[in-house]
């Protein structure tokens, strides 16, 4: 059954999905950033578990903890080193300070690693459960469980340890928090570093269902942004269903409608969301019509 | 973003100074072709491209506050009428030229009604997502000439497309004039510095922002035309490039925002540096750019003017500026 | 009897359950000051949102100068000649003083076309307003009663026939007040007929020919000044009820007193 495998992809996709937009609405969410280098983030821990693997022959998903531990340092230091000057700016600055950091990490990665696509494979990536004339690859199996493992656990970290309770209080009352003698700038490092390391983990599982090359990052930066104006901001379980229901929609559009369109379908729907949605459909949050 | 209105009102007074500064930039501009470098010639045509696209996205990010980041999808839109207006049916390229305006004005009233609602990130990231979209759009029609792009028809000399980005870089600064200095403009201003008062003040909104995002697709749609005709071959990923996206947006930063010559300024800086930047480190460019973006926006968010202290340039504004959004 | 200008009939808003404004009937008429007063949260501000086109009514009418203007966006009610003050101020930060109140001048119900007649206008409002020699300052430099002065500037320079005005003596100082009552009957003596919503009580009952009290969204008390200030169930609403009964007792030993 053709129609039931397409499900089945749509929510293996999804799972990596949701771990790319979990990082982004993090940020979003706590310190009101777009940070339009996320998908470039993503990009790396891609790499990283490529050559893991291609170098020392690390298993893609033995790679993973090390890729996200690679990836927090690399946004703590972007933070506290460049982010926080200007985390306050309006929103044109910070935008435009990440799309030069974009820039910078996609230019770099083209030097060191050529624009050559890369993917990889292991032994035993193609074996699979069926399930009547249904196919689910083990690999792409144990990726879905693990993002929503990882998922679970940013969930665990914001609701039951003091540093996520700290993260949480200064995207809820930034002033409250600095009263009450909280870091700001040493939480928003931590927010942006976890923001990174999901990003790395994200990326690790990517390039086990699906080849990479330097310049995938805006591509996944909007789509984390359309999963987080889907399922809701600053909510766990919001990137969960936003990123499930992209994925449905990116494997269905590129089975009946045809592969190239996906991406065009994928950004046309989140533009038509945002619009009907600002217009008060689900609350009128996205449009400060009126601020009073 | 502050000053900016108080920097317009200087710009907009026309100085005798200011008189003779343009004039003279003016007249060694039009004499250029007469060295009959090509070189220059190329590369001044170029930044008189993102000119045009700098006072385009001046209209609607610096004048009426929205930061509109998918003015390619203009530039595209434009760059495609004239090519199948002139491929496929075989307009010459002056009617083709008109496509290229019309269209993206048209396509940007239309969309602007559904996504001028939104503000901030939402609507920065809609209009990015919009460019996207449609350059993979394109990309995938084969009418578009999909992925291989088009081959237009060989142009006149470069000498003629000089003379024509010139002669649209001054329509377009001539536009933001006009514009800065109407019962239009003051309705952009009221909006961008407070939609709300605006719209009980009696100005209907909806209207003049939408007329607003009209206005610069149809400057960035013209760039994209002449950018056609004179390269006489496009294609999606050149056209829908998410960098020129950002070049424009980082130009009119630099030169300052919601000023008169600003953008030009801007686009000269910039341009000017990527050129040099390109050809002296190719593989280095995008890297060294990227970082100058960085940079700008760290150390004079408020571009140029904004490094000027009480008439008086100021090295101490860089550091000043460094700590203005710190946390 | 005046004309009405204004007229409000059955007005209800409610968020969610909430009813922020609750069948709200009132009339202004031509030329008169009407004050608006009630406890914080009483729903001033919503009743005024209502009536600007600011928020939509659930429910109820609202008319002006003879029209329904019921649902209407809010330039177009601005353009008709109703015209609003915020409580929180919003001033053009980035624009001079002189400019803030031209963008009245050209897009209120004067409607003026050519930037110059706008200009001539804002001059002569920010003369009545006393902010004539700031006019070419930033809006970002003033102080706050300069910003309130402001704000009634740019809704004067829109030439508007009713003018609502949301606390814009909140946060002065007594001397400060004083000019602001005297501005505003000014700006009642050149023909304009004004809603004051205010918490001074004392402007109220200098300026007021006539008060409406508002309180948990719904009208409690209407009529003169002196009147409603001695009405029980207004002094209930602002003091509470223990007040209230021991202010009734008062009453009452005095007449049987007297």
């Amino acid at each position: 059954m053709v129609f039931g495998q397409q499900i089945i992809n749509g929510l293996l996709l999804g799972g990596v999905l949701t771990l790319v937009a979990l990082g982004f609405s993090l940020v979003w969410g706590i310190m009101n950033i777009i940070n339009l280098a996320h998908g470039s983030f993503v990009m790396l821990g891609a790499y990283m578990t490529f050559w893991m693997f291609n170098l020392f022959g690390i298993d893609p998903f033995l790679s993973i903890p090390i890729s996200m531990a690679i990836l927090f340092v690399i946004g703590y230091g972007l933070q506290i080193g460049l982010i926080n000057w200007v985390v306050r700016a309006p929103v044109l600055i910070t935008l435009l300070l990440t799309f030069g950091l974009d820039l910078v990490i996609i230019s770099i990665s083209l030097l060191l690693w050529s624009a050559n696509t890369r993917s990889v494979n292991p032994s035993y990536f193609g074996k699979s459960i069926g399930i009547g004339s249904m196919v689910i690859p083990y690999v792409q199996l144990a990726v879905l469980v693990l993002a929503l493992i990882i998922t679970a656990l940013l969930a665990l970290l914001l609701s039951r340890t003091r540093t996520g309770q700290s993260i949480r209080a200064v995207g809820y009352d930034y002033t409250g928090a600095k009263v009450i003698g909280i870091s700001i700038a040493r939480t928003y490092a931590l927010t942006f570093g976890i923001g990174a390391a999901l990003a790395g983990a994200a990326g690790a599982l990517l390039v086990i269902i699906r080849p990479v090359t330097p310049s995938i990052g805006p591509e996944y930066t909007v789509l984390a942004f359309a999963v987080c104006v889907l399922g809701g901001l600053g909510n766990v379980s919001g990137a969960l269903v936003g990123g499930l229901i992209f994925g449905m929609v990116e494997v269905f559009v590129s089975a009946y409608i045809g592969a190239g369109y996906s991406e065009a379908f994928v950004f046309a729907l989140l533009i038509v969301v945002l619009v009907i949605r600002s217009q008060g459909i689900l609350g009128r949050e996205y449009s400060s019509g009126v601020e009073e | 973003m502050a000053g900016m209105v108080d920097r317009l009102r200087s710009s907009g007074k026309l100085g005798i100074a200011r008189i003779v500064l343009v004039s003279v930039a003016l007249v060694s501009l039009l004499l250029v072709p007469l060295s009959g470098n090509d070189y220059w010639l190329r590369i001044l045509t170029f930044i008189f491209m993102f000119a045009i696209m700098a006072e385009g996205w001046n209209v609607i990010g610096g004048l009426t506050g929205y930061t509109a980041f998918g003015q390619v999808a203009w530039f595209g839109m434009g760059a495609y009428s004239v090519a199948i207006g002139m491929t496929k049916w075989k307009l010459s390229f002056w009617p083709s030229l008109g496509l290229a305006c019309l269209v993206p004005t048209v396509a940007a009233a239309i969309i602007g009604l559904g996504i001028l609602r939104l503000r901030g990130h939402y609507f920065a990231i809609s209009t990015l997502a919009l460019g996207i979209a449609m350059g993979e759009l394109i990309k995938n029609l084969d009418y578009f000439g999909g992925a291989s792009g088009l081959s237009l028809p060989i142009g006149p000399s470069f000498t003629y497309f000089y003379y024509l980005m010139l002669a649209g870089m001054i329509l377009s600064v001539l536009a933001v004039w006009a514009i800065s200095r109407s019962r239009f403009g003051y309705a952009l201003y009221a909006i961008r510095e407070n939609e709300t008062a605006a719209s009980t003040l009696g100005i209907n909104t909806t209207y003049y922002k939408t007329t607003a995002y009209a206005i610069s697709a149809l400057l960035t749609g013209l760039a994209g035309g002449i950018y056609a005709y004179w390269t006489s071959f496009i294609d999606a990923p050149t056209v829908f490039s998410i960098v020129f996206n950002v070049d424009m947006v980082v130009m009119v930063v630099l030169g300052g925002a919601g000023t008169i010559f600003g953008p030009v300024i801007g686009a000269f800086i910039l341009e000017g540096l990527n050129e040099v930047l390109g050809s002296t480190f190719l593989e280095l460019h995008a890297i060294i750019f990227g970082a100058v973006i960085v940079l700008i926006v760290l150390f004079m968010p408020e571009g140029l003017s904004g490094l000027v202290s009480q008439g008086r340039f100021s090295v101490r504004k860089f550091v000043s500026n460094l700590k203005t959004y710190k946390v | 009897m005046k004309d009405v200008v204004l007229r409000a009939e059955n007005l209800k808003k409610t968020f969610g359950a909430l009813a922020a404004t609750n069948d709200v009937s009132f009339e202004l008429r031509e030329g008169e000051i009407l004050g608006l007063i009630g406890p914080t949260g009483a729903g001033k501000t919503t009743l005024v949102n209502l009536l600007t086109g600011v928020d939509k009514p659930s429910e109820g009418r609202v008319e002006f100068g003879g029209k329904d203007i019921t649902g209407w966006a809010p330039h177009r009610v601005g353009s008709t000649g109703l015209s609003r003050t915020f409580q929180v101020v919003k001033p053009f930060l980035h624009m001079s003083v002189q400019e803030n109140v031209t963008v009245g001048a050209l897009f209120g119900q004067g409607q003026r076309k050519s930037m110059n007649t706008a200009r001539e206008r804002a001059d002569e409002v920010l003369e009545l307003v006393e902010l004539a020699p700031k006019a070419d300052a930033p809006a970002a430099s003033l102080t706050l009663q300069d910003r309130k002065r402001l704000e009634l500037a740019k809704a004067l320079a829109a030439d508007p026939t009713a003018l609502l005005l949301d606390e814009v003596m909140a946060g002065l100082h007594a001397t400060e007040i004083e000019n602001a009552i005297s501005l505003v009957r000014r700006i009642g003596e050149g023909g304009v007929s004004v809603v004051v919503i205010e918490h001074v009580m004392k402007a109220i009952m200098q300026l007021c020919d006539r008060i409406i009290v508002l309180d948990q969204g719904a009208i409690i008390a209407e009529g003169e000044p002196e009147q409603v200030v001695r009405d029980p169930a207004v002094i209930r609403a602002y003091l509470g009820e223990r007040w209230a009964e021991r202010m009734e007792q008062d009453g009452e030993e005095n007449r049987s007193e007297a």
